[in-house]
């Protein structure tokens, strides 16, 4: 155990990209055998500092030391080498190869027979062996990663990391797409490495994760640092005033809406796709926020998606305002004004080298291009401009400007500018798949206010998401599902988290009739 | 002070193409100070308009982020279509001796209609059979040369160059209007109008979209199939049409016109700043890519360089132009 | 495991067809009689003569190395209207589309089919006697046609082995001494006075034959005659292509314009380009502004052009004449009779040994009207 002593140390570190500077002048200390977290909003620059002791980026100015020795840190390797390692948020194991030629990559040990060097997977099999082994993973090291788990992917990359002997390791996000219970094997592994005497450093939007796991929280706020404290110093409410710079008292809106009558009514829906969501009904009031629990496997998003007509359904009717209607392609979902904002951002909502006004006005340019052309064939740029910049205004869209290419701005903000090119459309129901995930709090809460905002007018809410705080704070009603059904519908008095968990892992005859009973409400 | 350093570093990035180019201009004109006429700029735009009309059909299917080869047949076909309707009555060795002489606007119309229908069979192919672009049109490549030897074939004209256009055909490609060629008239409005489409037009930001995301167009309500119908077929029209102004410009056409024209025309895009993966591309950038060509084509010939080198100077300024070009969008991800 | 299963049983796959291919081409032994017995239905059954498949039809597989060339086109047009005309000898044809590793898979295909003669039209101006070697192999007649003649040594060899073409030397020496005879009679031609005639080359394709000897030999011509020459603007590839021919020229009058005294071009078609080029730049509109202009081949094209006063001369090769000499020598071997001058009784050809020789004929503005050809003329 050697903690106390300084690890890893970055003094004054300033790095600039053309038009942003991304760090000024940063300083951070990681004590060994420690969990330190580092928070902040989106854009914060908490992934550029990262990059700088993971020798992605060059700092502009400032200095690395690890263990009390500067060094340069070149390039990823070099970074390894000296003991910095990282889990990215992204993991891209090599799917074609097995776990222990995962870990060894690049390293692989070797035999020599008769001259030839030959892999020795004996060797390596037994190093593999021992590395769980001492971290208590339970990997056969022969399986093949292309049927590994998301988590026990990012514990390939924990392993190999320590593999290399690693003194400080990195971690983005670990969290953001696993479920309870993989987090709880995380956190242990984690706590193992710690009194290994490994520092970790721990990014994470989790406030919860944080306060429970870290030792010490370091928090920056637009490429500045402001401040490290010890982690029993503080609770939620300071770290989010912290990150945001201004006292926070709510995470969620005040709802003061109230649902009308049934405006959108799904009926036996079935999946043309037999291993997908079977014989779904549930309706949905006018100025209704509907929330869908679940978990992974859940069929939650293929629901939503085969709503707007992104995926074939078997059978099953959907009714809006009383009528039926055929929906076979989003252009006809919104042509009856239906939207949805999708999970994957990266690849179904932006269209990355496009401009942000361009990404914003996308959909209501091709649904209503009358509003744009004035009816002259040719596009109008200031009517488009305007509505795009009313929207950058009113989700306080941080961007240097309308012009600039989406794939430059914050996830967050990305995020957002997607809610915005639905929101042009001015839909009656809005259907969000997972809108908070990824996002800094201070974007979160407003783009809770926005869905707010929107019942307030009578429009329809559906969000599907699975963080238990976000369902119960946000929604009138949570629909939970299981493996393709719908497990239960939870009236806001109902919800608790329990219950959504029970329901979200098992679904019977009688919890449906529960269902239907709850839908008559 | 960094800042100004740091401005001057992004502007020879953004300009390095135009840079290049006047560079060469300067090092071609040092050699040989007549290259900085009037004539020559005249001859450097009569030749590259036709290839910049195929370089814009091109610009389409790139922005589109799909792939087109079969650009230089369809061209070769369109000019053989085209030249056998534009022969006088007069000529002897008539394509079509059984026709009278038929008015100007059917040779065009003509060649339009070839391209369109190739459009149509890659656009179906690679929309709606989901046949890979570089398959489906490499295919459609293949079919229009042998549908074009096998109509140049045809008796009585069994192979023979096509030749006797009628003087107001012919005028299509060598004509001048206030000394300015018909050609190069022809190609700036076209430049215009393709301008116009892509910037000013719902369909032009639609296919920006779709080449630049097609699962995010879908989601956003975009009819993918046809954008990609309408991009092949504006691409294949203007091949066709390049195809018609290509055999006015020579007075004949052979089943071997338009060989590789789609590989120039993809190369010009690319070297114009179009991304071969989708949703990026400009009319001018399009517009320097085929100069740029062109202006050396024209230039080392000019100065009496023999062909040899040319390929290897060609082949270098291609490499160099996409990897400066490329230094743009790095650093940023 | 499943992936070394699939290459396993490719490996099969392909070593099963292997085997069945090279069971065909064991075949051969018993069938070709069989083939001309059935089909001939002549001699009979018992006849014991050894010459009965001389009489009789045979096959011929010809591989022209490029369709879309004019002149082959036509060559080749001519050479399938005469054996439908004729019926001895059934034609069927392949195009390498200028690419060596085609023509090898075009004859190969042939020899599989065992064809009775191989008419190749070469590209591989640099394998001949590999090609000669492997004609032997398989036993079949071998015509080299319009391309570079196989060795006396190859010859010597193999008796079935047979060359037609044209003296493709002679189409650079007319261009020449055309071009010679014009400068001697025009002092003017000398446009920049100085004394040499200053010449664009317009080359074919790179390595070509034809390519190679039309430039040389018309350079050497205009040496012989004792004028001195100066090239302007170096090795001009322009693909055997009007548009690109016109594109070079244009670039080089820009800079060259009153230097330029002469175009030798390797074929019509670039000639033509030239033309197309040096009327925009503002020749061919009066006497006084003539540029002598060279082409090969005398297309209907080019032929207009000399009608026109804009080509000087066109070198006549044609493709009726090599159509009719390719056929008249399988015809005769056919028949068992020997190829000679008298025997082939074809205008302009002559024979020395198994070589087959075709005159270039010039044409020019006197000339002109009568240098046409048929391709529907099938009388051999």
């Amino acid at each position: 155990m050697e903690t106390g002593k300084y690890v890893l140390e970055m003094r004054h570190i300033s790095k600039s990209f053309p038009g942003v500077k991304a760090l000024d002048d940063v300083s951070l200390t990681i004590k060994a055998g420690t969990v330190h977290a580092l928070m902040g909003e989106n854009g914060a620059g908490k992934s550029t500092l990262m990059k700088c002791a993971f020798g992605l980026y060059q700092p502009d100015e400032g200095e690395i030391s690890i263990e009390g020795k500067t060094v340069a840190l070149p390039n990823p390797k070099a970074a390894m080498v000296e003991g910095v390692s990282m889990i990215h948020q992204e993991l891209n194991p090599i799917l074609t190869r097995n776990v222990m030629e995962n870990i060894w990559v690049g390293r692989v040990p070797y035999k020599k027979i008769a001259g030839v060097h030959w892999a020795d997977d004996k060797k390596m099999y037994e190093d593999t062996k021992n590395l769980f082994a001492d971290l208590g993973i339970d990997i056969d090291p022969k399986e093949s990663v292309s049927r590994l788990s998301v988590s026990h992917c990012q514990l390939l990359e924990i392993v190999r990391a320590v593999s290399y002997g690693a003194k400080v390791i990195i971690m983005d996000e670990p969290t953001s797409s696993l479920t309870e219970s993989e987090s709880e094997l995380l956190f242990a592994i984690i706590k193992k490495l710690t009194a290994q005497g490994v520092a970790i450093i721990y990014i994470s939007h989790k406030i919860e994760e944080v306060l429970d796991i870290t030792d010490e929280v370091t928090v920056l706020r637009d490429g500045q640092l402001v401040g490290s404290w010890p982690t029993r110093e503080l609770d939620m409410d300071s770290i989010v005033s912290k990150m945001v710079g201004r006292e926070m008292t709510n995470r969620f809106p005040e709802l003061t809406h109230t649902p009308g009558e049934i405006f959108l009514e799904v009926s036996h829906l079935t999946s043309a796709n037999p291993h997908s969501f079977v014989d779904v009904s549930f309706t949905l009031r006018r100025g209704e926020i509907l929330g869908v629990g679940g978990l992974v496997g859940a069929q939650r998003t293929e629901l939503m998606e085969s709503i707007f007509g992104l995926r074939p359904i078997a059978s099953g009717t959907i009714y809006i305002d009383g009528q039926e209607v055929k929906i076979k392609n989003p252009r006809q979902a919104i042509a009856h004004k239906i939207a949805l904002l999708t999970e994957e951002r990266r690849a179904t909502g932006i269209v990355p080298m496009l401009s942000v006004g361009e990404n914003i006005v996308l959909a209501n340019q091709t649904a209503n291009h009358a509003r744009y052309t004035g009816g002259k064939g040719l596009l109008n740029y200031a009517s488009r401009n305007e509505d795009a910049q009313r929207y950058v205004d009113s989700l306080s869209i941080k961007t240097p400007g309308l012009k600039t290419q989406i794939q430059y701005l914050s996830g967050g903000n990305q995020q957002k500018a997607l809610l915005g090119r639905w929101m042009l459309l001015e839909p009656d129901i809005l259907i969000m798949d997972e809108p908070t995930r990824g996002i800094d709090v201070g974007a979160k809460y407003e783009i809770y206010c926005l869905m707010e905002e929107m019942v307030q007018k009578g429009k329809c809410v559906i969000m599907i998401s699975s963080e238990m705080p976000e369902l119960m704070g946000m929604s009138d009603r949570v629909m939970v599902m299981c493996e393709g059904h719908l497990s239960g519908i939870l009236t806001r008095e109902e919800t608790s988290d329990e219950r959504i968990m029970y329901l979200a892992s098992t679904y019977e005859k009688g919890e449906r009739s529960n269902t239907n009973a709850n839908k008559e409400i | 002070m960094q800042i100004k350093r740091f401005n001057m570093k992004e502007f020879l990035m953004n300009y390095a193409l135009y840079l290049i180019m006047l560079l060469i201009v300067i090092v071609i004109a040092c050699i040989s100070p007549k290259f900085i006429s009037l004539r020559v700029i005249r001859d450097i735009l009569t030749q590259s308009s036709t290839r910049i009309l195929v370089a814009l059909g091109c610009m389409f299917i790139i922005v589109s982020g799909s792939a087109d080869l079969s650009g230089g047949r369809v061209v070769g076909l369109a000019a053989v279509v085209s030249g056998s309707l534009a022969q006088q009555a007069t000529y002897s060795n008539r394509f079509w001796p059984q026709f009278g002489e038929l008015p100007v606007i059917v040779p065009i119309l003509a060649s339009v209609l070839v391209g369109l229908l190739v459009g149509v069979c890659n656009g179906y192919a690679v929309a709606k059979l989901k046949v890979p672009a570089f398959l489906a049109t490499l295919g459609m490549q293949m079919i229009a040369y042998g549908v074009n030897c096998l109509y140049f074939n045809k008796a009585p004209n069994n192979s023979q160059p096509l030749g006797g256009y009628k003087e107001s055909f012919g005028n299509l490609g060598t004509g001048a209007i206030a000394g300015i060629p018909i050609l190069v008239i022809i190609a700036l409005s076209i430049c215009l109008v393709v301008w116009v489409v892509q910037t000013r037009t719902c369909l032009g930001r639609e296919i920006f979209a779709t080449g630049g995301n097609p699962n995010a167009a879908r989601v956003s309500g975009i009819n993918v199939f046809k954008i990609l119908m309408i991009t092949y077929m504006i691409a294949g029209a203007l091949y066709g049409f390049a195809g018609c102004l290509e055999a006015a410009r020579t007075g004949s056409a052979t089943s071997s016109y338009g060989l590789s024209y789609e590989l120039d025309a993809i190369a010009s895009c690319i070297v114009g700043g179009c991304s071969a993966g989708g949703g990026i591309g400009t009319v001018p950038g399009v517009i320097a890519g085929v100069l740029i060509f062109n202006v050396i084509n024209y230039g080392l010939t000019f100065i009496g360089l023999s062909s040899y080198w040319q390929f290897v100077v060609k082949g270098l300024i291609i490499i160099i132009a996409v990897a400066i070009d490329v230094r743009k969008y790095a650093g940023k991800n | 495991m499943k992936k070394k299963a699939l290459a396993l049983l490719l490996v099969v796959c392909m070593a099963a067809l292997t085997a069945c291919s090279s069971g065909k081409a064991e075949e051969p032994a018993a069938a070709p009689s069989e083939e001309a017995a059935g089909e001939t239905e002549a001699p009979a059954e018992g006849s014991e003569e050894p010459a009965a498949p001389a009489a009789g039809e045979a096959v011929a597989g010809v591989v022209w190395y490029n369709f879309a060339d004019t002149f082959i086109s036509n060559a080749r047009q001519t050479l399938l209207n005469i054996g439908n005309a004729d019926g001895t000898i059934t034609i069927t044809d392949a195009d390498s589309t200028n690419d060596v590793g085609t023509q090898t898979s075009n004859m190969n295909n042939f020899f599989t089919q065992e064809v009775d003669y191989l008419v190749l039209n070469n590209i591989n101006t640099g394998a001949i006697s590999e090609i000669c070697d492997q004609i032997l192999e398989e036993g079949c007649y071998g015509i080299f046609a319009n391309t570079d003649t196989p060795t006396d040594d190859d010859f010597a060899k193999n008796d079935k082995l047979y060359s037609v073409s044209s003296v493709a030397t002679q189409s650079g020496t007319i261009m020449g001494e055309a071009l010679a005879e014009y400068w001697t009679a025009h002092p003017e031609a000398d446009r920049n006075g100085n004394g040499k005639l200053d010449y664009v080359m317009l080359l074919g394709i790179q390595g070509h034959y034809d390519t190679t000897v039309r430039s040389q030999y018309s350079v050497q011509a205009l040496e012989d005659a004792g004028i001195e020459v100066n090239n302007i603007g170096g090795e001009i590839i322009a693909d055997y292509s009007r548009a690109t021919a016109q594109e070079k020229v244009a670039a080089l009058l820009a800079n060259y314009s009153d230097d330029i005294d002469a175009v030798i071009a390797c074929n019509d078609d670039m000639a033509l380009g030239a033309i197309e080029a040096l009327k925009a730049g503002g020749f061919f509109a009066g006497d006084d502004s003539y540029i002598p202009v060279c082409g090969v081949d005398a297309t209907v094209n080019g032929c207009q052009a000399i009608k026109d006063g804009t080509m000087l001369v066109t070198a006549m090769n044609n493709p009726v004449t090599l159509a009719k000499a390719i056929y008249k020598v399988m015809y005769l071997t056919n028949q068992g009779e020997e190829v000679t001058t008298e025997t082939v009784n074809l205008d302009g050809v002559f024979v020395e040994g198994h070589r087959v020789w075709i005159d270039y004929s010039p044409v020019n503005s006197e000339n002109v009207d009568e240098a046409t050809y048929d391709i529907n003329d099938t009388a051999f």
